[in-house]
C-alpha cells in the first residue's frame, strides 16, 4: 500500500519513485531480470522473451497488494521473496536463484515500475 | 501515325540492372557489417525481435519437418518413465531446470533461454520431442544426445517430459527422494492413473454460470480476469488456461483449481485468499470459465496425456 501510495503521484516520475522505494537500479534490475531468466516463468512488461506462464504475470506488479499469496507487497518483502523463495513458502515453484541483497534491490526498482 | 515506343526495352534492362547493381551493394554492405564486427553476438544481450522471430519460424518449420516418420514406442511403462526421470535429472535439468527447481549457472547464460519443459513440451509431439532429443538445436544451445544415449534412453526423456506437466514441485521432490533411496517402480507411483477433473470439467461445467459466479462471490474484487475486472489484490487471471501453477504450490488442472477455490487454506494456511464456501459444483462452473481464457492448447495436451495413461493406449 505504501509502494502504491509512493509510485501513484506522477507516472513520468515512476522509475525515479520505483528506485527510491526499492533503493536500486531499475534498469540494472530489467537486465537482471533477464539475465536470471525471470521471463521464463513470468510475463515481464518491457523485458524481452520475458512471456512465461508458469507462475503469474507481473503487470502492474506496484499496484499488488500481496506477494506469493502471502506476504504485504513492501520492499523489504519483496526482497525477502526475490532472493529466498523457499524460505517464505516451502515447496513454491519459484526457486531460490542465488540473487544477491543488492541485485534484488534492482531488480525491486524495476517491478516497482510496472504500474 | 505513331511510331512503336523503344522505351519499355530499355526500361526493362535498366531496372535489371539498377537491381542486380542493388543487390551487389546490399551483398557488399552486409559482409562489410560482418567483418565491421559491429553485430553484437553477446549471449547476454536479446536478440533483435526481428531475428528472434526468424529463428524460431525457422527452427519450428525444421524440426517439423525433419521429424516425420519417427514411430513412437509405447511411452506410459512405469519403468520407461523412471528411466526418463533419472536420465532427466542428469541431462536435461541443469539447463532446463524443474518443478520447483532451478536451471544451474551455466544453463542460465544460454540465448536463447533453455524454456522450462513443463510448458514448452506442450508445443510439440512425441516424435518432435525425440528428434530435438537426438540431434540438438542450432543456434542454441541444446545439444545432441543421439551420441550418447541410446534410442532407449532418449525415448525414455520423452516419456518423462509427458509426465512432467503433471507434477508439482512436491510431486517432483517425491520422484527424486525416491530414485535417491533407491524405491523400485513396483513400490511408486511412476505413472498415475488419475484423472486430473477432466472428465467432470467436460460433462459438467458451465462457463457461464461460471462466470456469474465469479461476479457473486466477489472473486473479481481482487482477481483481474480478463474482460471481467481488475482487481489487483491477488494475482492476474489473465490466460488461466495456459497458467502451469496455482498459487505456486499446485499443478494448474481441473481438479486442482477446483480444490482450491472451495478450500485455499487447505494447501497454504497463511494464504491472503479467503476460504469462501464456495461448493465444488460451483467451484467447477468458475473453473470452467477461467479455462475459456488464454490459448487452449495445453490443457488439450495435458486432457490427451491424462487420457492415455487411463486407457493405457498410445497417445
Amino acid at each position: 500500500m505504501f509502494v502504491v501510495a509512493f509510485l501513484s503521484s506522477a507516472c513520468n516520475r515512476s522509475e525515479n519513485q520505483a528506485e527510491a522505494a526499492a533503493g536500486g537500479n531499475a534498469k540494472v534490475g530489467r537486465h537482471l531480470i533477464y539475465s536470471y531468466g525471470c521471463g521464463s516463468c513470468h510475463a515481464i512488461p518491457g523485458v524481452a522473451e520475458a512471456k512465461g506462464t508458469l507462475g503469474p504475470p507481473l503487470q502492474g506488479f506496484a499496484y499488488r497488494t500481496y506477494i506469493a499469496g502471502s506476504l504485504q507487497n513492501t520492499p523489504e518483502n519483496l526482497f525477502r521473496w526475490i532472493t529466498k523463495p523457499q524460505e517464505v513458502v516451502a515447496g513454491s515453484a519459484m526457486p531460490d536463484l542465488g540473487v544477491s541483497d543488492r541485485q534484488a534491490r534492482d531488480i525491486a526498482a524495476y517491478l516497482y515500475t510496472l504500474q | 501515325m505513331i511510331r512503336p515506343a523503344r522505351v519499355p526495352k530499355l526500361t526493362i534492362k535498366t531496372t535489371l540492372f539498377i537491381l542486380a547493381a542493388c543487390l551487389a551493394v546490399e551483398g557488399l554492405g552486409g559482409l562489410f557489417f560482418m567483418a565491421s564486427g559491429l553485430y553484437n553476438i553477446a549471449a547476454d544481450e536479446p536478440h533483435f525481435t526481428l531475428a528472434r522471430w526468424m529463428l524460431q519460424a525457422g527452427r519450428t518449420r525444421s524440426i517439423q519437418f525433419r521429424s516425420r516418420g519417427i514411430k513412437v514406442p509405447n511411452l506410459r511403462d512405469p519403468s520407461l518413465v523412471r528411466n526418463g526421470f533419472v536420465l532427466y535429472r542428469k541431462n536435461c535439468q541443469p539447463c532446463h531446470g524443474a518443478p520447483g527447481v532451478a536451471e544451474q549457472q551455466i544453463g542460465r547464460g544460454i540465448n536463447p533461454k533453455p524454456p522450462p519443459l513443463e510448458i514448452a513440451s506442450n508445443h510439440w509431439t512425441n516424435s518432435q520431442l525425440f528428434w530435438i532429443t537426438s540431434h540438438g538445436l542450432k543456434m542454441s544451445g541444446m545439444p545432441g544426445f543421439g551420441s550418447h544415449l541410446s534410442e532407449t534412453d532418449r525415448w525414455a526423456i520423452v516419456a518423462f517430459l509427458r509426465r512432467i506437466v503433471l507434477l508439482s514441485p512436491a510431486d517432483y521432490e517425491r520422484f527424486s527422494n525416491a530414485t535417491d533411496l533407491g524405491i523400485g517402480g513396483q513400490n511408486f507411483s511412476w505413472v498415475s492413473n488419475e484423472d486430473y477433473g477432466f472428465a467432470q470439467l467436460k460433462a459438467q461445467g458451465n462457463s457461464d454460470r461460471g462466470r456469474d459466479l465469479l461476479h457473486q462471490y466477489g472473486c473479481i474484487t481482487c482477481h483481474t480476469i480478463a474482460a471481467l475486472s481488475s482487481g489487483n489484490t491477488g494475482p492476474p487471471l489473465t490466460d488461466y488456461a495456459e497458467r502451469q501453477y496455482i498459487a505456486g504450490l499446485l499443478v494448474n488442472v481441473p481438479a486442482n483449481t477446483v480444490a482450491w477455490i472451495t478450500n485455499p487454506k487447505r494447501f497454504k494456511a497463511d494464504t491472503a485468499m479467503p476460504n469462501l464456501n464456495v461448493q465444488p459444483a460451483q467451484a467447477l462452473d468458475m473453473a470452467a470459465y477461467l479455462y475459456t481464457l488464454g490459448s487452449p492448447r495445453r490443457l488439450t495436451v495435458l486432457e490427451r496425456i491424462v487420457a492415455g495413461h487411463r486407457s493405457r493406449s498410445d497417445y
